[in-house]
């Protein structure tokens, strides 16, 4: 039973980005930024940190699949992102101790690659036209400080579920 | 350093790429129907957030009714006073549709652009990158929506349906920028000026309904409604107002700036307009073509 549990709570943070949006979008407090939840990036991350590269990487092809086909046209974008970075981050861990501290930092580098990536991809393609300077500071900034935020909240109850599912996993194998 | 990129590592990266390239040009055609199997997930994660959505769209609402008690009593007294002008405009209006109806069955005119029906429907979520401004409804194939019928709230039009599957559908919001994405629409004033909507200026938050002629005259304030002569949306539908007009560069057109009428970041209860005029079919115009 133990076993779905790490998937349904990724999967309720999926849902839980839509949600997020939908009710506390920073129009409606006045706010002309443009904050975008990446929760799921923040997730994989903490994952490939503390339970292992392989399983974020699974975690991030599949998600990153349901990501595309529901909310974009252009299915690739998000599969190959998520578990690219979820792999680099998790390097991370290897060399450096893991606190809070670290995990936000890798989360913040995480997050960063992935905007970079996403605005390089959807400029070369032409979807958007959004010049640099105003992705910087409308979008890059906003998104870093929100998902800085989620990560400092969720990093302890989430790690010690982290912790007590790879025990789990140690047992089995 | 560079025994990071093993064979191995770099035949999975390279295969994985060109993997990753194929499955963005497929899917950047623009496609008719989706395939089975997106369908199928867009449904199943659909019900989830349908499932999700609604007690939490219940709290925020709570929290916004709490906020709107303290203004009732202001807001009462306001509406008191309008509602004589609405009764007035309603007999208005009956009157004005029984004499249509009169006068277009004089003519046998059966179909009007204007009639439609419409499917409620209500958001269950919303595209949380913010790069493009899609929400997807709880209404899909199943309940007769197509591609490309017109989506509005009360106040007036918010778009269109980009995506059918069979339980749910995706709707392309107004503010979307996309430049494939235009309306053909009508500037009511003492003669109404037809043209399209062509874009969305996110700074002002306007729509741009551009190559105007110079010579027309048009006011702010004044109303831009659908046309229904692109065949796909009913005429008639609220679009917002003018809110400011400006020639463009050479100065031989103007571009109207036009603040929409709906409210793009509060949408909860939708109906999808559902033209019953007949609209050209592809196979038809060939035919004529030949």
């Amino acid at each position: 039973m133990l076993r779905f549990l790490l998937p349904f709570f990724v999967f309720i943070i999926f849902i839980g980005e839509s949600t997020f949006v939908d009710l506390l979008h920073a129009k409606s407090f006045g706010i002309d930024r443009i904050f975008a939840p990446r929760f799921l990036m923040v997730i994989l991350i903490l994952i490939s940190s503390y339970i292992g590269r392989t399983q974020a990487v699974y975690y991030g092809i599949s998600f990153g699949l349901l990501f595309d086909i529901i909310y974009t046209d252009i299915i690739g974008v998000y599969m190959f992102l998520f578990p690219l970075i979820a792999y680099i981050m998790s390097y991370i861990v290897t060399i450096l101790h893991m606190n809070l501290f670290v995990i936000l930092l890798s989360s913040i580098i995480g997050i960063t690659l992935l905007e970079l990536s996403v605005f390089g991809l959807y400029s070369l393609i032409g979807v958007s036209d959004l010049l640099w300077s105003t992705f910087v500071t409308d979008r890059l900034f906003p998104t870093i400080i929100l998902n800085g935020v989620f990560a400092i909240l969720i990093f302890y109850p989430f790690r010690k579920l982290l912790l007590k599912i790879k025990k789990l996993q140690n047992i089995e194998s | 350093m560079p025994q990071f990129f093993t064979n191995k590592r770099l035949i999975i990266l390279l295969v994985s790429i060109i993997f990753l390239v194929g499955l963005i040009g497929f899917s950047l055609n623009d496609r008719e129907k989706l395939t089975w199997p997106e369908q199928f997930l867009k449904d199943s994660v659909g019900w989830g957030q349908s499932m999700f959505h609604q007690p939490a769209q219940y709290v925020a609402g709570f929290f916004q009714n709490v906020n709107d008690l303290k203004n009732t009593y202001e807001e009462n007294r306001l509406l008191k006073a309008r509602l004589d002008e609405f009764v007035m405009l309603h007999e208005k209006v009956q009157e004005l549709e029984k004499e249509n109806d009169r006068l277009r069955s004089l003519l046998d005119k059966k179909e009007s652009l204007r009639q439609y029906e419409f499917i409620q429907g209500t958001v269950i979520a919303r595209n949380p990158e913010q790069w493009h401004e899609l929400i997807i409804l709880n209404k899909g194939a199943e309940h007769g929506v197509e591609k490309n019928m017109a989506v509005i709230t009360s106040k007036g039009m918010i778009g269109k349906i980009k995506f059918v599957s069979q339980f749910t559908s995706t709707v392309q919001l107004l503010s979307d920028i996309d430049r494939t994405n235009r309306i053909s629409a009508i500037v009511k004033g003492n003669e109404d000026v037809f043209g399209l909507i062509e874009g969305y200026d996110p700074d002002e938050e306007v729509l741009l309904f551009k190559r105007i002629p110079f010579d027309v005259d048009i006011k702010v304030g004044q109303t831009v409604i659908t046309s229904g002569l692109g065949g796909i949306f009913p005429s008639g539908l609220v679009i917002g107002e003018v809110s400011k007009v400006v020639s463009d560069e050479f100065g031989l057109t103007q571009t109207a700036n036009i603040k929409p009428a709906a409210n793009f970041y509060d949408v909860d209860h939708v109906m999808i307009i559902k033209r019953t005029a007949s609209s050209p079919t592809e196979e038809k115009t060939i035919e004529e073509g030949e």
